[in-house]
């Protein structure tokens, strides 16, 4: 599954949604919670009491080795993974306020 | 990827912080939230396919945007000085409208609300469900009429995946103190006001307005409300320095940012303003309304570095409109679109998902690779430090030969009599077009068009001498403050003004 920029993702373990910011070509797979995270267009999941690190709304998680970056739109429980990895949350850029 | 989506963001992450208006009364996100959504309802109920937005700044428009985008429907901020003919013009565009505004008989019999009346109509319950429909990131979230500068107005189209990606590229979430408030002044129908109001949301940081900008009721606002960062246009700027100029003050403390932009700004205000601000971060931000506001920025750093150095290229970046964000690609093409080298002035380019480039009258304006032209003329140093030197089609064809006002304005506004000036063609017989420098002096200086050339042929070559001087009390501006030049020249083409020279 190829990953495009602007694509909106659920978690099916818990309540964690994300945003597509930088996609990747690969066929390796964003999981959350030990599970796919699926089209966020369907029912929202019932978080199943999955345990794992909580993924912060507005933050960023990347994964170096593909240049995958998701932006949490919906804090849920994690973690998230691609390819097996672990996506890392980036700490916040450092651009002036320009408006 | 569209509104929504950050406007459900901010009202999971910040239900109880104040982001609209004064700390003591503003909406928080959750009543922001709760209000679009009524004003969405209306919108509905209206059967509506466009909210038109007749009104000045104040919570009332950040309440109609995001109605607009939970509706599904564009939103259509207005110029409200337009005349009744312009107006209705741009009304006719649309089949359905629901106008907002304070003169409802300017509506012409189409649905309308007062500011007020909309405003009370969107109260819904508190504990009323905060879900939005889905809405295709692709369809249409603002419309912004374009200034008119120089051909008939158009309907540029910002869809939501555009504002969207220029929020995503540049503003961190929630990055703001709780203590950060910003301060807006810039009309509601200009892109800076909705781009200004998204980033803000969106970094949590609560939103003054100031409907009418007057620099004494600026500063109170700042002072009294403990304002952090600003934006500003750069007629504004100058008068916020002439302001504490007269007053001796200096800028308050607690400003931790200033941006400035929309026009070019004079280096020796901005000198200035480092001056009296000596805390406080500038930041010049370049941006078209249809990149969906900024495509590059020169930061507070970048500012203090210019002032500070005595390599001229440094210093000259005071001038410069800094280098592209991360997310968009700025290049300066040539006539054939090959790439400049560094330093050689050609047209700017931009592309990047933020960059929508599209107009309802006109379509598509990027080329097949995506690029936008901007129909800005400039260079980028060897460092990345774009330089704008001005549209293209204010460019003056003098026997020939291409000249750019701005290098005449750079000239003659370090002149210490000039206060403001600007420089057009002027239709001529013999040379295509003369140079026409249209003038505003300081007070109880004298108007001496000779002594002004001398300067400039001492500086510059001959043939970029102002053939014509016009002395003005003020040169014409959009709200804005982008100088229109057609009516600069109609003051000579038509003999409203007498030059004094």
């Amino acid at each position: 599954m190829s990953l495009k920029v602007g694509t909106r993702l659920r978690s099916g373990n818990s309540t964690c949604e994300v945003i597509v910011v930088k996609g990747s070509d690969t066929d390796a797979v964003l999981m959350c919670a030990g599970a796919e995270m699926l089209d966020a267009r369907g029912p929202a999941a019932t978080p199943n009491g999955a345990e794992g690190p909580t993924i912060q709304l507005g933050k960023r998680y990347a994964d170096d080795e593909s240049g995958v970056e998701v932006l949490c739109t919906k804090a849920g429980v994690g973690p998230l993974t691609f390819g097996e990895r672990e996506l890392t949350q980036k700490t916040a850029k450092a651009l002036p306020a320009s408006d | 990827m569209n509104l929504t989506m950050l406007l459900d963001m901010v009202v999971e992450g910040m239900p109880d912080r104040v982001l609209i208006g004064d700390r003591e009364d503003g909406l928080t996100g959750r009543d922001l939230g709760l209000r679009a959504r009524g004003g969405a309802d209306l919108i509905r109920a209206a059967g509506a396919d466009t909210l038109v937005y007749l009104g000045g700044n104040g919570p009332t428009f950040p309440v109609a945007l995001f109605a607009a985008a939970i509706a599904g429907v564009p939103f259509l901020p207005v110029n409200y000085r337009l005349s009744d003919e312009q107006l209705e013009d741009v009304l006719s565009r649309r089949a359905k409208p629901l106008v907002v505004s304070d003169s409802p008989e300017r509506a012409r019999g189409r649905a309308s609300l007062t500011l007020a009346e909309f405003l009370a109509q969107t109260a819904i319950p508190a504990e009323h469900e905060l879900e939005f429909d889905e809405i295709d990131p692709d369809s249409i979230a603002v419309l912004l009429m374009t200034s008119g500068t120089t051909a008939a107005p158009k309907s540029a189209v910002l869809r939501h995946k555009h504002l969207m990606s220029y929020i995503f590229g540049s503003v961190e979430f929630a990055s703001a103190e709780e203590t950060d408030a910003t301060i807006v002044s810039v009309p509601p129908y200009h892109i800076a006001a909705v781009a200004n109001l998204l980033s803000n949301l969106y970094a949590s940081r609560r939103i003054v307005y100031l409907d009418r900008f007057t620099p004494a009721d600026w500063l109170h606002r700042v002072r009294t409300q403990g304002v952090t960062q600003a934006m500003v246009v750069p007629t504004m700027l100058v008068r916020i320095v002439d302001e504490l100029v007269r007053s001796g003050e200096q800028g308050p403390s607690t400003l931790r940012s200033i941006s400035y932009g929309g026009a070019k700004i004079a280096a020796p205000v901005l000198v200035e303003a480092l001056r009296l601000f000596p805390e406080t971060g500038f930041v010049n931000a370049y941006g078209l309304t249809e990149t969906a506001s900024s495509i590059a920025v020169l930061g507070p750093d970048d500012h203090r570095d210019a002032v500070g150095s005595d390599d001229p290229d440094e210093r000259a970046r005071l001038g410069s409109v800094g280098r592209a964000l991360p997310g968009v690609e700025i290049e300066v093409h040539d006539e054939s679109g090959n790439p400049c080298p560094p330093g050689v002035v050609g047209s700017i380019v931009v592309r990047g998902p933020q960059v929508a480039g599209e107009y309802i009258e006109a379509g598509s304006r990027l080329d097949p690779d995506g690029w936008f032209p901007t129909r800005d003329l400039g260079y980028i140093d060897k460092d990345g430090f774009i330089f704008v030197q001005g549209r293209a089609d204010d460019t003056i064809i003098r026997g020939g030969e291409n000249i750019a006002p701005s290098e005449i304005e750079a000239v003659l506004v370090e002149h210490e009599w000039v206060e403001d000036v600007a420089v057009a063609g002027i239709p001529d017989q013999e040379w295509g077009q003369r140079i026409g420098a249209f003038v505003v002096v300081k007070p109880g200086v004298p108007a001496d068009a000779e002594s002004l050339r001398e300067f400039v042929r001492g500086r510059l070559r001959s043939s970029k001498t102002p053939d014509d001087i016009v002395f003005l009390a003020e040169l014409p501006t959009t709200p804005t403050g982008k100088v229109l030049r057609r009516k600069l020249v109609d003051t000579v083409t038509q003999g409203t003004e007498t030059p004094t020279a």
